[in-house]
C-alpha cells in the first residue's frame, strides 16, 4: 500500500464578504498571515519547508506568482521554491493535490499549501477605447498632437470593464455561473422554495457551528492592516435571524423574469485565505506530530461548461471507480455551495441511475447522499466562497470534523467554473 | 611606519590617491595620516604629467570618518586646537591649489574632516550605495568644522543648505548631495574607475567644466540665491537660525552660535584662507570648553557601550524568535523593538481586543518611521508580518527569548513566569520587564532561575535609547550575554545594573522627582521649578515629567522606593493626594500638575489647594525658596544617590552611571553626566553644599559615605577606586 500523505494542521482566516472587513488586505498579505500563524503554531522550522503551493484565481497584478510572495512574507527563507496554481474554483484543492504529488515523487518532504483570494480587490479595467487613447497619447510627440488626441476623448471611454464579472463568466458558453445554475434548476426541477430552504439551512448550520466553537477551531483571529486595530474573529456571512420569508422576498438575480437563483440562495463574493501543511506520514512521525488527517485520493473531471455545477458528481464518480470506494464509506460529505440549486442538482444526480447511465456511462448511480452528512457545519451560501481558497477550506473543515468525531472518512467536492469538478477522499488520523 | 595613503598613476595619467588606514575599519585623520597626505600631495605637485587627481578610500563602506576623535579628546590648550585646525587647512589648501582637476570619489560614510577634504577637491562624485552619506557632525561634539568646511560649504551649496548641515550635523544621502550640488555626479561603485575616468575626461574639456559649474548654481533655489547675495537677506537668515538654535538648546551649546558667527564673518568676505583663520580661532575657543569635552567624552563612552563584548568564550546566541507577554504600552513597544530588529515576535495577551490595541501601537510606531522616510511602506508590511498574536501559549516552543511585560504584581508575575517555564524550550532566555519588583523574589519561585533576567525598557520604547539589564543573583553569565546581545540587536544601549529597587536610573531619578514635589508642597510654583531645571539642562522639567509619566504611576514607584530605602525617599503627601483624586493624573487625563488643552498648558489651579492641604497635614511651613536651592536640592540629591549606587555596585563605574543617566533620562549631555557635573563642581564643594542643605531641608541631604570619603581625599568620582566599596 502506498504511504499516506498527511495534512499536519491547518488554519484559515475569517471569511468576509467582499467590500467588508478584509477589503484592504491584499490576497498575498492574507495568505501570508494564515501561513505564518500555521508555521508558528505547529513550530515547524521555516528551513524544513521545501516548497509552497498556493491556489489563487484573481492573481493580483502587484503580486505575480503570489505563492512566492506569500512564502517570503510568512517568513520562509529566500531559497524556498513556490508555485501558484489555478484550476479556477478548485485552486485550493489543486494546491493540496499538487503538494501530495510533489511529496509522492520524492521531490519535497514538507509543503505549505493553501489558497487565498481577495475578491474585494479585483480591479475595474479600462476599456479598449480608453486604452487606445492612452497609446495614442504616448505616441503624440507635439503639443498640438497631444491636444488633438485628448480632444478625441468621449465619456463612454470611462465605462470600466468589471473584471470580477468577467471572471465569473464562462467565455466559451458565454453564460455566467448563475445562468449555468438556472439551467440545472430547470433540468432537475429544483424549485425556488427548495433552494431557499436549503440556503436557510446552511445559515442555521453555520450559526450553530459558530456558537459551538466549531468555527473557532479552524479560524485565526486577524488584525487587518492597514490599522491593525480591530480584531476580526469570525466569518461575517452567517446571518443571525435569517428567515425563509426574507429569502423569499429576494428577486431572481441572473434571470430577472423566470429565474429561481437569488443572491440569498447563492454564495456571496468573499475574501479569505487558508493554509495547510502537507507531509508524508513518515515525515509527520519524524517530527513527532499527530497529523490532522490524511488525503486518501482524489480525482478531477470535466464536463460541458453550461452544466459546470454538476462537477462534483462527475469527479466523485471517477474517484469511486479509481478507489473502489462508495458513498457508504464516507461519514461526512462536502459539496461546495456555489448555489443552492447546484448542490441540490448534484444530490439528485448522485442518486440517479439514469443520470449515471446517460452522463457518466456507469451502470449504477454514483451513490445516495445522506442529507445529515452533507455540509454539516454550513457551506459557502452562509460562509462565502473566496474562490481560490474554498477548496482548501473544504479539506480543513472535513478533517477538523472527522477529528471531532474521533475518526472516519470524508468526501470534499466542488464544482469548477468552465466545466470541471473536483473530489477528494479524506480520512481521519 | 605603515602607510595609509597610496598613490597609483594609471595609463590615462590619472593619479589615484587612496586612503586605507591599515588594521582599521574606517579611515580617520590622525596627525600621522594627515602628514602622509601632505607628503603625497607634494609628490603630486612636482609631477607635471598627470592630468587629474582622484581621491578615494580603500574601505568597503567608509570614505573618511573624520578627524581622529581620540586626538580631539587630547587637545589641552586653545593654541593646540588652533594649530590642528591650521595644519589641516594647509594640507587641504595644497589639494585645492592643484593645477589639475581634483575629484573626491566618495563611497561610504563621509564625515567631518572627510567631507572637508572632499570640499577642498574641485569635484565630488558619490556612489549610489545606501551606505554613502555625507555630514559635518562637528556641532554634535561641541565644535565646528575648522578645516575650511564652514567656509567652503556655504560657498558651494548656498547659505541656507550649508547652515542646515553645519548647525544640525545631519547627514545627507548621495541622492540629496547630488540634488543640492554638494556632489557633481552620482556613480556606481561597481564601475567606479570607469565612471570616474569618464567624469574626469568631461571636466578636462572647458565645455564640460562649465556644465558642471553651472549646475551647482542652478540647483540652488532662486529666491535663496538672491537673498544670500544681499546683506539684508543674509542677516535675516542668520537671525532665523540663531533663534531656532536658542529655542532648541536653551543656549547651553556654544558651537552652533560659533558656526553662525564664522559664516557671518567669512561668507562673501575674504579668501578661503582668511576664513580658515576665523574657523581656527572659533575652534580654539570651543575645543577646550567644558561642553565640547563632555560631548566628546559621551560620544566615546556611548560608542564603547554599544560594543560591549560578550563574555569570552560564549557562543553568539541565536535570537530569531521572541515571545512577548502583555500587549500594553510597554509590551507592544518591546514587540516593536523585536520586529524592528528583524526578529519574529509572538505577542500574547488575555484577549483579542488587547492584542489588536498592541498591534495597532506597533503599526503606528512604524508609520512614524515611514513618515520620516526611515522606512518604506513595503518594509513596514514585512515587519508587521513578523508579529503574530495569540491568547494561549501556542508558538512559544520555538521562542529563543521570552519577555514578560504584564501588570506589575508579584503574585501574577510569578504565576505567569511558571506558565512560561512550562511552555518554552529549555534554552529560551526568560526576561521580565519590571521597573519596581524585586528580581530575587521573582526568581525564587522559578524552576530554572539561571536563565531569568530583568530588562528595564523606558517608555516610549521606540524613542528611548537605553535598556537596563538587571541580572538577579541566580542569573548565569550566559543569560546576561544573551540579554546584552538582544538589546544591541535592537540598536539600543545596554546598561548592566544591580538588582536593587528602582535599579539604577529610577533609583536616582525618582528622588529628584519626589524632591520637586516636596518643593511644590513647600510653596514653590511648579512652573518655576520646571523652568529652573530646564535651564539647568534637563530635557523637561521634573513636574512636567511627572505629568508625562502619570502621577498615579509615579506615586506607586515612589512608594516602592520609599519602602526599600526608607526615610530619605519619603514621598510628600501632596503627591498621594493628587494621585488619589483620580482625575489629575497628568497628561493622560488632560489634567495633572498642569492643565493640557489643544497643545497648550497652564498650571492647574486645583493643585494649589491640594498642596496647601498636604502642607498643613504634614505641618510644613510655606517658605520661599532661593533659585539656587531649588536646583541644588533637585540635582545634588541625585548626586548623593548616585554615589550610593557606586558604593553598592549598582553601577560598575562613574562612566557607566553617567552614560545611563544621559541615555535614560536625557540628563544634560553638555554637562557630560551627573558625576562629571559633580566632579566639575568639586566633590568637596558638593559635600559642603549637601551639609548645608541637610541643615536647612532635612537629613536626606546628608552626604553619603562615598561622597565624604572622596571629598576628604580631595578626589573626584572619576578615577576613584570603588573596588574597596564602603558598604
Amino acid at each position: 500500500m502506498r504511504e499516506r500523505i498527511a495534512i499536519l494542521d491547518g488554519v484559515r482566516s475569517p471569511f468576509c464578504k467582499a467590500g467588508g472587513a478584509l477589503k484592504n488586505v491584499t490576497a498575498d498579505d492574507l495568505g501570508a498571515i494564515v501561513a505564518r500563524e500555521l508555521l508558528t503554531r505547529t513550530g515547524i522550522a521555516p528551513t524544513s519547508v521545501d516548497e509552497v503551493v498556493f491556489g489563487n484565481v484573481a492573481q493580483p497584478a502587484h503580486a505575480a506568482n503570489i505563492a512566492r510572495v506569500i512564502a517570503l512574507k510568512c517568513g520562509l527563507p529566500d531559497d524556498t521554491i513556490a508555485l501558484t496554481v489555478h484550476r479556477n474554483c478548485a485552486s485550493g484543492i489543486q494546491s493540496v493535490t499538487t503538494a501530495v504529488q510533489q511529496i509522492r515523487s520524492g521531490r519535497s518532504s514538507i509543503v505549505l499549501a493553501g489558497g487565498t483570494e481577495c475578491m474585494s480587490q479585483i480591479p475595474l479595467i479600462m476599456n479598449a477605447k480608453m486604452t487606445a487613447l492612452f497609446v495614442r497619447l504616448m505616441r503624440a510627440r507635439t503639443l498640438g498632437k497631444r491636444v488633438k488626441t485628448l480632444a478625441s476623448f468621449r465619456p463612454s471611454f470611462l465605462a470600466p470593464i468589471i473584471a470580477l464579472q468577467q471572471g465569473l463568466t464562462d467565455p466559451v458558453c458565454e453564460l455566467n455561473m448563475g445562468q449555468t445554475t438556472e439551467i440545472l434548476a430547470r433540468e432537475f426541477g429544483i424549485s425556488r422554495s427548495e433552494q431557499d430552504a436549503f440556503a436557510l439551512h446552511s445559515h442555521l448550520k453555520a450559526l450553530q457551528a459558530r456558537d459551538n466553537g466549531v468555527m473557532a477551531d479552524e479560524i485565526k483571529t486577524i488584525m487587518p492592516p492597514p490599522r491593525y486595530d480591530t480584531p476580526l474573529q469570525m466569518d461575517d456571512g452567517p446571518r443571525d435571524g435569517q428567515t425563509i420569508e426574507a429569502l423569499a422576498k429576494l428577486r431572481p438575480y441572473f434571470d430577472r423574469d423566470a429565474g429561481t437563483v437569488t443572491v440569498g440562495n447563492a454564495c456571496p463574493v468573499t475574501d479569505g485565505a487558508v493554509a495547510l501543511l502537507v507531509a508524508s506520514e513518515r515525515t509527520a512521525k519524524k517530527l513527532g506530530m499527530q497529523p490532522l488527517g490524511y488525503i486518501t485520493d482524489w480525482e478531477y473531471a470535466a464536463l460541458d461548461g453550461s452544466r459546470m455545477g454538476l462537477g462534483p458528481v462527475y469527479a466523485a464518480g471517477r474517484l469511486f471507480d479509481r478507489t473502489k470506494m462508495s458513498m457508504d464509506d464516507f461519514d461526512v460529505v462536502e459539496i461546495n455551495e456555489a448555489f443552492a440549486a447546484q448542490v441540490l442538482a448534484n444530490v439528485r444526480a448522485f442518486e440517479s441511475k439514469r443520470f449515471a447511465e446517460q452522463c457518466l456511462h456507469r451502470s449504477h448511480a454514483v451513490g445516495t447522499i445522506d442529507m445529515d452528512t452533507l455540509n454539516v457545519n454550513g457551506g459557502a451560501i452562509a460562509l462565502g466562497h473566496p474562490v481560490g481558497a474554498t477548496g482548501s477550506r473544504l479539506i480543513l473543515t472535513v478533517l477538523k470534523e472527522l477529528k471531532r468525531r474521533g475518526g472516519g472518512r470524508g468526501l470534499a467536492t466542488l464544482c469548477v467554473g468552465g466545466g470541471q469538478g473536483a473530489a477528494v477522499a479524506l480520512e481521519a488520523a | 611606519m605603515t602607510t595609509a595613503w597610496t598613490l597609483h598613476i594609471d595609463d590615462n595619467w590619472i593619479a589615484w590617491l587612496t586612503f586605507d588606514t591599515p588594521g582599521e575599519k574606517v579611515n580617520t585623520f590622525s596627525a600621522a595620516s594627515l602628514a602622509e597626505l601632505d607628503t603625497q600631495l607634494d609628490v603630486l605637485a612636482g609631477n607635471e604629467e598627470i592630468k587629474a587627481v582622484a581621491v578615494c578610500s580603500g574601505k568597503s563602506s567608509n570614505f573618511i570618518a573624520g578627524a581622529d576623535i581620540n586626538e580631539l579628546s587630547r587637545i589641552d590648550s586653545p593654541d593646540q586646537a588652533r594649530e590642528i585646525a591650521l595644519r589641516g587647512q594647509a594640507v587641504f589648501a595644497k589639494l585645492a591649489a592643484m593645477p589639475v582637476p581634483t575629484v573626491a570619489v566618495i563611497h561610504g560614510s563621509c564625515m567631518g574632516g572627510g567631507l572637508e577634504l572632499a570640499l577642498a577637491c574641485h569635484y565630488r562624485l558619490v556612489t549610489d550605495d545606501p551606505k554613502t552619506t555625507l555630514a559635518l557632525p562637528e556641532v554634535k561634539l561641541g565644535i565646528i568644522p575648522a578645516w575650511n568646511g564652514t567656509t567652503r560649504l556655504p560657498r558651494l551649496i548656498g547659505l541656507p543648505r550649508a547652515m542646515d548641515m553645519i548647525l544640525t550635523g545631519r547627514s545627507v544621502t548621495a541622492k540629496k548631495a547630488h540634488r543640492t550640488g554638494l556632489a557633481d555626479s552620482v556613480i556606481a561603485q561597481a564601475f567606479v574607475e570607469q565612471h570616474t575616468t569618464t567624469f574626469i575626461e568631461k571636466v578636462l574639456r572647458r565645455s564640460g567644466r562649465m556644465k558642471v559649474e553651472k549646475r551647482r548654481v542652478r540647483v540652488q533655489r532662486k529666491l535663496m540665491r538672491i537673498m544670500q547675495s544681499v546683506g539684508l537677506g543674509r542677516a535675516m537668515m542668520y537671525r532665523k537660525a540663531t533663534k531656532a538654535i536658542s529655542k532648541q538648546t536653551n543656549g547651553h551649546y556654544p558651537a552652533p552660535y560659533a558656526a553662525i558667527d564664522v559664516m557671518r564673518r567669512t561668507y562673501r568676505h575674504g579668501s578661503v584662507a582668511a576664513g580658515g583663520r576665523v574657523e581656527a580661532d572659533a575652534l580654539a575657543a570651543l575645543a577646550c570648553g567644558p561642553v565640547s569635552r563632555n560631548l566628546v567624552w559621551l560620544f566615546q563612552t556611548g560608542q564603547k557601550a554599544k560594543k560591549i563584548a560578550m563574555p569570552a568564550g560564549g557562543p553568539k546566541h541565536e535570537l530569531h524568535n521572541a515571545a512577548v507577554l502583555g500587549a500594553g504600552i510597554m509590551g507592544s513597544g518591546i514587540a516593536w523593538a523585536c520586529t524592528n530588529a528583524g526578529m519574529n515576535v509572538r505577542l500574547k495577551d488575555m484577549n483579542d481586543e488587547a492584542l489588536s490595541k498592541g498591534t495597532a501601537t506597533i503599526s503606528r510606531m512604524f508609520d512614524a518611521q515611514v513618515k520620516r522616510r526611515k522606512m518604506t511602506p513595503g518594509r513596514k508590511n514585512l515587519a508587521m508580518h513578523r508579529v503574530t498574536t495569540t491568547t494561549d501559549y501556542s508558538g512559544f516552543a520555538s521562542a529563543d527569548v521570552v519577555i514578560e511585560a504584564i501588570v506589575e504584581n508579584l503574585e501574577i508575575k510569578r504565576a505567569v513566569l511558571a506558565e512560561i517555564e512550562a511552555n518554552v524550550s529549555p534554552n529560551a532566555i526568560i526576561c521580565t520587564n519590571t521597573s519596581s519588583l524585586p528580581l530575587g523574589e521573582l526568581a525564587s519561585t522559578m524552576k530554572h532561575p539561571h536563565r531569568f533576567i530583568g530588562l528595564h525598557f523606558f517608555n516610549p520604547v521606540n524613542r528611548m535609547p537605553l535598556v537596563e539589564i538587571v541580572p538577579a543573583s541566580t542569573t548565569s553569565p550566559d543569560t546576561v550575554a544573551a540579554a546584552v546581545q538582544l538589546v544591541q540587536m535592537m540598536g539600543k544601549t545596554p546598561a548592566v545594573v544591580g538588582a536593587c529597587a528602582g535599579f539604577l536610573v529610577n533609583r536616582i531619578l525618582v528622588p529628584y522627582l519626589v524632591e520637586s514635589a516636596w518643593m511644590m508642597e513647600e510653596g514653590a510654583e511648579p512652573s518655576h521649578i520646571d523652568e529652573l531645571l530646564e535651564h539647568f539642562g534637563m530635557p523637561m522639567g521634573p513636574l512636567t515629567l511627572v505629568d508625562e509619566v502619570g502621577i498615579d504611576v509615579g506615586h506607586t514607584v515612589a512608594k516602592v522606593l520609599e519602602d526599600a530605602y526608607g526615610e530619605r525617599m519619603h514621598v510628600p503627601a501632596a503627591l498621594g493626594a493628587i494621585a488619589a483624586t483620580g482625575e489629575y493624573l497628568g497628561k493622560k487625563t488632560g489634567r495633572g500638575i498642569y492643565v493640557y488643552h489643544k497643545g497648550t498648558r497652564k498650571p492647574n489651579p486645583a493643585i494649589r489647594a491640594l498642596t496647601e492641604q498636604a502642607r498643613q497635614d504634614e505641618r510644613i511651613c510655606e517658605r520661599s525658596l532661593p533659585d539656587a536651592d531649588i536646583v541644588d536640592r533637585a540635582v545634588l540629591l541625585m548626586v548623593n544617590e548616585a554615589a550610593r549606587c557606586l558604593d553598592e555596585g549598582v553601577a560598575t563605574d562613574p562612566e557607566a552611571l553617567d552614560l545611563a543617566m544621559v541615555m535614560g533620562t536625557g540628563f544634560a549631555p553638555f554637562r557630560g553626566g551627573l558625576l562629571r557635573y559633580a566632579d566639575d563642581r568639586g566633590v568637596p564643594a558638593v559635600r559642603d553644599r549637601l551639609n548645608e542643605l541637610a541643615t536647612m531641608y532635612g537629613e536626606r541631604f546628608a552626604p553619603s559615605p562615598c561622597i565624604n570619603r572622596i571629598a576628604s581625599n580631595g578626589g573626584r568620582f572619576y578615577g576613584h577606586d570603588y573596588s574597596n566599596r564602603g558598604m
